[in-house]
């Protein structure tokens, strides 16, 4: 049947084709999460993959699984570029011939530039390039993304809506797609550590580790849920929750004597920096 | 109309639940809230008082039925949650003294007044659970621990259990270690709130807008312990999992181990369930 691109990108969402070269964890949490949101579904959408068992779980679910990199962008509007970094030139060259305008390219590779995609997959190809996280495969992403040359605004809105199915997206400018790794790329594991420090103490005042471990998990989800449902500020939050000479006061001085704020500044830092150092090699 | 034997409404379906309010402020509505969008309880099996009408007219206009007494909330209903100040409580529950028996079951949610204090206030052989919430109880995710009372059975505790597992999680606990809970989930999303300003500051350090950085980093912080709770794989096992070798989270993570946060995080911890401990003493 006739593609028509500008209709599906300016018009409902539904009928959208999505395919996902490399059909690993990420391609799964993605394709997972947008049909469970109803922003496309299994049904339209295709994957290819070096090896047959990613495929055949995708077939499981109605994806169509899909001979080559090329057939899955001859038969999808948009088409996630989900392999390993390394892999990502080689594969746009590969597709080269059947990449056009009228196919968007997304990119979900750590420090895979712009002009590295551009290049190989050739001239006039939209391609945005996406720095996603790891709870994207539990339906929570942060996201940040930028345009590349050919982009127009239907681009980056479908991508858009694709991502806040799933989570969270901002669109921000290339280089500061290195920011957004530090704060978002790498912050899940700064939770973890915090997760499990929270979890010591409370084995340290005497719960039991799977006690404190789930109650630390839940408190810090819903902490961070209240900043982002109250829109207020997270300081503002803190103070009405520090009742005079009480409980939560006495824990945030031990946490301020220690700097902690101050190190999580200079982690987000560390990582940015290291992100920019790796695409400079 | 005559009561109907509690045991009932207890053992069998939580249809028709009969749930009660004294004290209708901010965490009694998320409470009455999430218990009518689960289903678990409905607005219009309710009841609630407060000193404010403005309160009581909020409740009314999904459905709750205002009562103009404690004692008529408590002879209306099979759970009664207590949700006044602190320094409210035993009064309230000497109040209500004459119509409290062993067929209504008695909830705090007042951080720091103990089981001993509430049962002598309620008067013998009634069932009282004592509950330590958290704020994000506001937003449908709450981290709370409880206490069993003298005069509770299994029924009660697994009441207030599917009660609270409809607005988050609930861990039964022996009183003493409610102090400990504290540490954790009372005083928890404080800790949380300071993570995510300071990240969002290293996003701005990095080069990125105010608004920007901050919903990266909240978001960020739902997801991670998302993770946690989903996979139910050992933090440590999930930061292996995410630390790419010569990568931008494993220099990241060195910053923080240099810093020494998580040891910072388990005094803050100990610290909050020491202060509780000791203001439970006074």
């Amino acid at each position: 049947s006739p593609r028509f691109p500008f209709d599906r990108f300016t018009h409902s969402m539904g009928g959208l084709r999505v395919g996902f070269v490399g059909a690993g964890m990420m391609a799964e949490a993605i394709a997972g999460g947008l049909d469970a949101a109803g922003v496309a579904k299994f049904a339209d959408m295709s994957a290819s993959n070096r090896t047959q068992p990613r495929l055949d779980v995708f077939a499981s679910w109605g994806v169509t699984p899909r001979a080559s990199n090329s057939e899955v962008a001859q038969n999808c509007d948009v088409i996630f570029i989900s392999v390993k970094p390394y892999t990502v030139a080689q594969v746009l060259e590969e597709m080269r011939p059947v990449l056009s305008k009228d196919t968007l390219v997304v990119s979900v590779a750590a420090g895979v530039t712009i002009a590295t995609m551009e290049a190989a997959a050739g001239p006039g190809v939209p391609v945005i390039r996406v720095m996603p996280n790891t709870p994207c495969l539990v339906g929570c992403v942060a996201a940040g993304m930028a345009a590349g040359t050919h982009c127009e605004p239907k681009h980056t809105e479908t991508v858009a809506t694709l991502f806040n199915a799933i989570g969270k997206i901002h669109e921000v400018k290339e280089s500061l797609l290195n920011a957004v790794t530090g704060v978002s790329g790498s912050g899940p594991a700064y939770i973890f550590q915090v997760i499990e420090a929270m979890s010591d103490g409370g084995v340290l005042a005497g719960l039991p580790r799977n006690i404190a471990t789930d109650l630390a998990a839940q408190t810090v989800m819903g902490a961070a849920k209240m900043v982002l449902e109250t829109g207020k500020h997270p300081g503002a939050l803190k103070d009405g929750v520090t009742s005079p000479g009480g409980t939560t006061i006495a824990a945030v001085r031990v946490l301020e004597e220690n700097g902690v704020r101050a190190a999580f500044i200079s982690a987000v830092k560390a990582a940015a920096d290291r992100g920019e150092e790796l695409s400079r090699q | 109309p005559p009561r109907i034997s509690r045991t009932h409404k207890f053992l069998h379906t939580m249809g028709g639940l009969r749930v009660g309010f004294v004290g209708s402020g901010m965490m009694a509505e998320a409470l009455a809230g999430g218990f009518d969008a689960s289903g678990v309880a409905k607005f219009v099996d309710m009841s609630c008082i407060d000193r404010n009408q403005p309160r009581l007219d909020l409740f009314a206009s999904w459905g709750v039925t205002p009562r103009s007494s404690n004692h008529e909330v408590a002879a209306n209903c099979d759970v009664v949650f207590i949700a006044v100040k602190p320094y409210g409580v035993a009064a309230v529950l000497e109040e209500m003294r004459p119509v409290l028996g062993k067929d209504t079951l008695v909830v705090s949610i007042a951080a720091g007044v103990t089981i001993a204090t509430m049962e002598a206030a309620a008067g013998p052989g009634v069932p009282i659970v004592r509950v330590m919430p958290n704020t994000p109880c506001l937003v449908q995710c709450v981290a709370a621990g409880m206490s069993a009372g003298t005069f509770c059975g299994k029924k009660h505790t697994e009441l207030v259990s599917k009660l609270f597992n409809a607005v988050g999680k609930i861990h039964e606990v022996k009183e003493t270690q409610l102090n400990a809970v504290t540490g954790v989930s009372g005083s928890g999303p404080a800790y949380i709130f300071q993570v995510i300003e300071a990240m969002a500051d290293g996003g701005v350090l990095a080069g990125l807008p105010r608004h920007i950085a901050q919903d990266l980093a909240a978001q960020t912080v739902m997801g991670a312990a998302k993770m946690v709770l989903e996979t139910g794989k050992h933090p440590g096992v999930l930061k292996d999992g995410v630390t790419s070798p010569g990568g931008t989270t494993i220099a990241a993570v060195r910053v923080l181990e240099n810093a020494g946060v998580r040891a910072a995080f388990i005094n803050a911890v100990k610290a909050a369930a020491d202060r509780g401990e000791e203001l439970a003493k006074q």
